[in-house]
This record gives structure tokens, sequence and C-alpha cells, in this order.
């Protein structure tokens, strides 16, 4: 690579290009995706580096990955099963306000763990507003506390949220690693939520037992549309959940390949029994079903970061940040959980994310390479993760939720969504820092 | 032919601010489905039908964008639906109807192969408003359409003969 470009050092340029990348998306003037296409082809174009060396850089693991995922969730949602369960849920508390606070938000946990947190609240949320309509509740609390809970269950597992995906995929780090060391901090944070929502809310809320008892009288196995397909969806999505874990440890099958592979087998499955245009449409509006924004985002980010990479600078990140620490790991562990809590409460956690792992692997030469860097990665997905939920703009699901919550008439403004968001993501992340000390720092 | 020579001048209108329950009395009474809404200025502001008024009746979360697209498992909801029929009474036109006017409009000089286009696309009847503003014109209906193709056909059919 030249060390200079119009007789600037290139390492100026991969910067400024960086920032510009960072710059729209807090100034929110254009599509995230455009302006990371438009800065991945001025790294190239300026010759920052050359295209092999981009799409080298592209992760097309996370990228099958993040694809083969929207089509299975695509398909999946149009059999109404999130629709069932939340239902399903509400009555076996018998309506009961408090309870319906408890289930719902546990719902989405569960839900936001397996599936993309924007699409969880996507499904919930309009259940979550006809009940509390129904039971005549603000919704407020229960809209907080699919934000909320929809983030920290996320947090739990390789696929529940992009920066997992990134990070899973860059260090090699599995479906069953997320689970054993990230499972157990999440129950505790998802307890904690539980009873300070409870707390503050639950045990406030009463509605009358007429609304109650016309709330039990919903039928939600007529929520279910296409029972066939719901069992296709879940033997496949059964089979993914086994290549993630058996076939990602025994056969040593990469989890993109088994995501492509498992929404091969849906939509496959899917088109059993139609003619050909039925199966082609079929086909045709599965697809459709990627989000392409999000996946050229994605492309574009691994352009970006692997020209700021080429030219050294991230290396040198890792060296200043490791000299802050005096090289000690348990501070720059606890540096990377709260500078990343901070970054993703108040930016996109995907770019910050991305930018962090190059940093991250090249403090292996001060603290040793493979696992003896996993204590950081978690490190890094508590805080990008459960940031998340500091601010409104922290995440894709807060804002989703506060626009269905506009919709609906009961809109959250940046500073009620800060009162409440902020002071619970400082919780879950003491939560977090606990478990981090206790279990690998110590 | 254009859209102004399928037109109704003067239909059956209704106010902004006129109370809801009203409005639903007068389209009861002219056994019509939809009118326009037009302000003092004479500016059209929306249209208020049987249709508008009913999407009110649902939840808000089946109203809403990417709500609830399916409400078999709803059992037992009427009550609550003929209880907001009573809340809304009250309550005016303005807040009910359709004012998603763009796509809607029709102005006088609009070709009628263009009108019939919309009237099979969003519905029947359609408001026609002046050229450069929203001023209100008349409504064409499929009604109104057919009549004037039919006597057009007839001109048409006197020719031939003649010939």
């Amino acid at each position: 690579m030249n060390e200079l470009i119009f007789g600037i050092p290139a390492q100026y340029i991969a910067l400024a290009i960086m920032g510009l990348v960072y710059a729209v998306i807090i100034a929110e003037k254009m599509n995230q995706a455009v302006i990371a296409l438009v800065a991945s082809s001025l790294a190239i174009l300026l010759g920052l580096l050359n295209q092999e060396q981009a799409i080298d850089s592209i992760d097309f693991n996370t990228l099958f990955l993040l694809i083969g995922m929207m089509v299975i969730v695509g398909i999946m949602k149009e059999t109404g099963i999130f629709q069932y369960v939340a239902i399903v849920a509400a009555k076996s508390v018998r309506a009961s306000p408090r309870g319906l606070l408890a289930v719902l938000s546990m719902i989405t946990a569960v839900f936001s763990a397996f599936l993309d947190n924007v699409t969880t609240v996507m499904l919930i949320v309009p259940i979550v507003i006809l009940l509390t309509e129904q039971l005549k509740l603000k919704p407020f609390p229960f809209l907080m506390a699919q934000v909320i809970f929809s983030n920290v269950g996320g947090t739990a597992t390789l696929i529940g949220d992009p920066p997992n995906i990134l990070i899973g995929s860059a260090v090699g780090l599995s479906f069953t690693d997320f689970l054993f060391n990230m499972g157990p901090v999440i129950v505790v944070n998802l307890f904690v939520m539980l009873g300070v929502f409870d707390f503050i809310w639950g045990r406030h809320l009463t509605t009358s037992m007429r609304a109650r008892a016309h709330l039990l009288r919903y039928e939600p196995a007529k929520a279910l549309k296409n029972k066939a397909l719901l069992i296709k969806s879940f033997v496949v999505l059964g089979l993914v959940l086994a290549g993630f874990t058996l076939g990602h440890n025994f056969l040593h099958i990469e989890t993109g390949t088994t995501a492509l592979a498992g929404a091969a087998l849906l939509m496959l499955l899917d088109g059993i029994g139609h003619d050909l245009s039925e199966k082609n449409k079929k086909a045709h509006d599965a697809f459709h079903q990627v989000e392409w924004d999000t996946i050229f985002f994605f492309l574009g980010l691994f352009i970006v970061v692997a020209s700021l990479e080429h030219t050294g600078l991230l290396g040198l990140a890792g060296k200043m940040i490791t000299e802050v620490t005096d090289g000690d790991f348990t501070k720059t562990g606890m540096v990377i959980l709260w500078a990343s809590t901070f970054f993703s409460a108040f930016i996109n956690n995907i770019p910050f994310v991305a930018t962090l792992i190059p940093i991250i692997n090249s403090m292996g030469d001060t603290f040793g390479h493979g696992e003896a860097l996993n204590p950081l990665w978690w490190s890094l997905v508590l805080g990008a993760c459960l940031g998340g939920n500091g601010t409104l703009i922290g995440a894709s699901a807060n804002v989703m939720v506060a626009s269905f919550a506009d919709r609906a008439g009961h809109p959250i403004s940046f500073i009620r969504f800060i009162k409440i968001g902020l002071p619970l993501t400082i919780i879950t992340i003491i939560v977090a820092n606990i478990y981090l000390l206790l279990r690998y720092f110590m | 032919m254009s859209c102004k020579e399928a037109l109704i001048p003067s239909p059956y209108k209704v106010s902004p601010e006129q109370p809801v329950k009203d409005a639903l009395a007068m389209l009861d009474q002219h056994q019509i489905r939809i009118a326009p809404v037009v302000d003092a200025t004479g500016e059209l502001v929306g249209m208020f039908g049987l249709n508008t008024m009913m999407e009110d009746l649902l939840p808000v979360a089946a109203q809403i964008e990417d709500g609830l697209e399916d409400l078999d498992f709803l059992v037992g909801g009427a009550p609550g639906a003929a209880k907001k029929i009573r809340k809304l009474g009250p309550t005016p036109v303005r807040n009910h109807m359709n004012s998603e006017l763009e796509e809607l409009v029709l102005h006088p000089d609009t070709p009628i192969l263009e009108v019939i286009r919309k009237l099979t696309r969003y519905g029947s009847p359609l408001p026609v408003v002046e050229e450069n503003s929203m001023k209100f014109v008349g409504l064409v209906s499929e009604q109104t359409c057919l009549k004037r193709l039919h006597e057009i056909l007839a001109d048409v059919e006197r020719e031939e003969a003649g010939q």
C-alpha cells in the first residue's frame, strides 16, 4: 500500500473516511448502508486497499448468517406463532397486569435470544399495544420492558444481536461458547430487571375484572395461520440450532453455512405442493425478507475497517489502550466494558464493534492470543449489547418500539427514555462487571 | 373526454368540525357511503365515509402501520366496538376522515382513462379539485363515468348509422 496518497499520509485518509461514516451515522442525514458503501468505495478508489484485499476483508460468514436467519424468521412470522405465544402467556397469568408485564418481558427476552431484536419487537409490540388497550393500562412500562428485555435477551446467544454475530465470526466463538459464557449473566440480569420493573410499575398496575374476563375469552389457537408451515419452520429451526451447536462443535460446519442451508431447506419445504408460479412467488417473498440495506451496511463497514487496519492505525490504538491500562488485563477488560457501554448508548454499536475487533486482536501481543483474549471479547459483548439500552437511539429495537409507540398515540421522548433506560443500563452493567470480575479476571 | 364531463357538481358535503354522529346521519339519510370533507374556504380537506369510520372501531394495534393483520383470535370484541361508536359520536369529522388525498384527487382536465384507472384502484366516488389548489369542484363516480361513456357510444353509433 502507498504510504502517501496525494501527499497525505494514508493513515489520515483512512481515519477521515471512518470519521465520515461515524459523523453521518450520528447526524442521521443519510442512509447507513449508502454511507458505508460510499466510504468503502472511496477506500478502494483512493488506493487504501485494492479490490482483492477489500473482498478478502468481507466476513461472508457473518453475512450468510444474517441473510439465512432473516429468511427463516421472515417465513416463520407468517405462521402467527409469535401472537399465539403472547396470547397464551397473557391467559396463563389470568390477564393480571402485573403478571402480564412479567410474561411479555420474558417472551421478548427469549425470542430476542434466538431471533433478531428488531424482528422480535416488531412482532410482539402490536400484541402488547392490543393487550394494554384491552386492559385499559398505560402502555409505557410495557413498551420500555420490550426494549430493555429485547436488548438484554439478545446478548445471550451468538445470533441474538448483530455485534455478537460479528464478534463470534471474527474470533471463532461458537453458539455454545456464547450460551455458556453469556447465558448465566443474562439470566441474572433478566431476573434483576424483572424485579426492577415489578418494583417501579408491576405492583401498582390494576385493571377491572371485566377487562380481564374479556381478554380471557381470546382464542390463541386462531392466531395460528398455517400449521403445516409452522411444523416445517420448527423442524428447520431445530436443525439450524443443532447445526450451530453440534454441527459447529463436532463437524466444524460454520454458522453462516448452517443458516443459509436452513433458509434454503425452509424455502424448499414451503414450496412443496404448489405449482411453479406459486413456488416462484413464495421464493420471491422469502428473499424479500432480507434487509439488504443491513447486509450492505455490514459489507461496507468490513471494507472501511480493513482499510484502517491496513494502515496499522488500529494496532496503534490497541497499544495506546494497553498503555493507558498499564498492560493490566483486568483494567483493560473494564475499560472495554464501560467504554463500549457508553459508545453503544449513543451511536450504532455495529461500526463500534467492527472497529474494536481488530484493536482487541492486536492486544494479543500483550495478553496472549486465542482463548487468552476471551475475557476481553465477553467484556465487549456485554458492553456493546447492554449499552444499547442507554438511550432511545442506542439500538435499532429501541427506535422500532418508539416508532410503534408514536403511531399508537403514546410517544416516548428521548428524555423520558433516558430517565429509565440509563439507570437500568448502569444496573445491568454493574451486574455484568461483577460477573466478569468473578468469572474471568480473578 | 375528460373528468369534468362526468362530474357530480354539487354533491352532499360534510364540514371538518361537524360531529361524526351528524355526518353519519347525513350519509344514512341520503343513502351514500362517502362524502367529501370541505372547509369554510371551499377547500377539500379529506374524505369521510363508513369505511374511514369503521377503521376507528378497530383496536389501535390493528389500525397502525405494521400492526396486527389478523384479529381472528379476538373473540367477544363486539360490545367494545359498539361502545366506541358511542364515544366517536360527538368527536369532529376531522379526526376520522382520510386526509391522504394526494393519490385520490382528480382535476377537471384529467383524461377519462386516468379517471377510470383511479376509480378501479381507489374506489368510487373520487374528489375533483382545481388544477393548482385543493378548491373542491365535485365528485366523479363509476356511475357518472359509465353514463357519460354510454352517451358517447350512442353518438358513435348514430354517426356510424349515418355513414
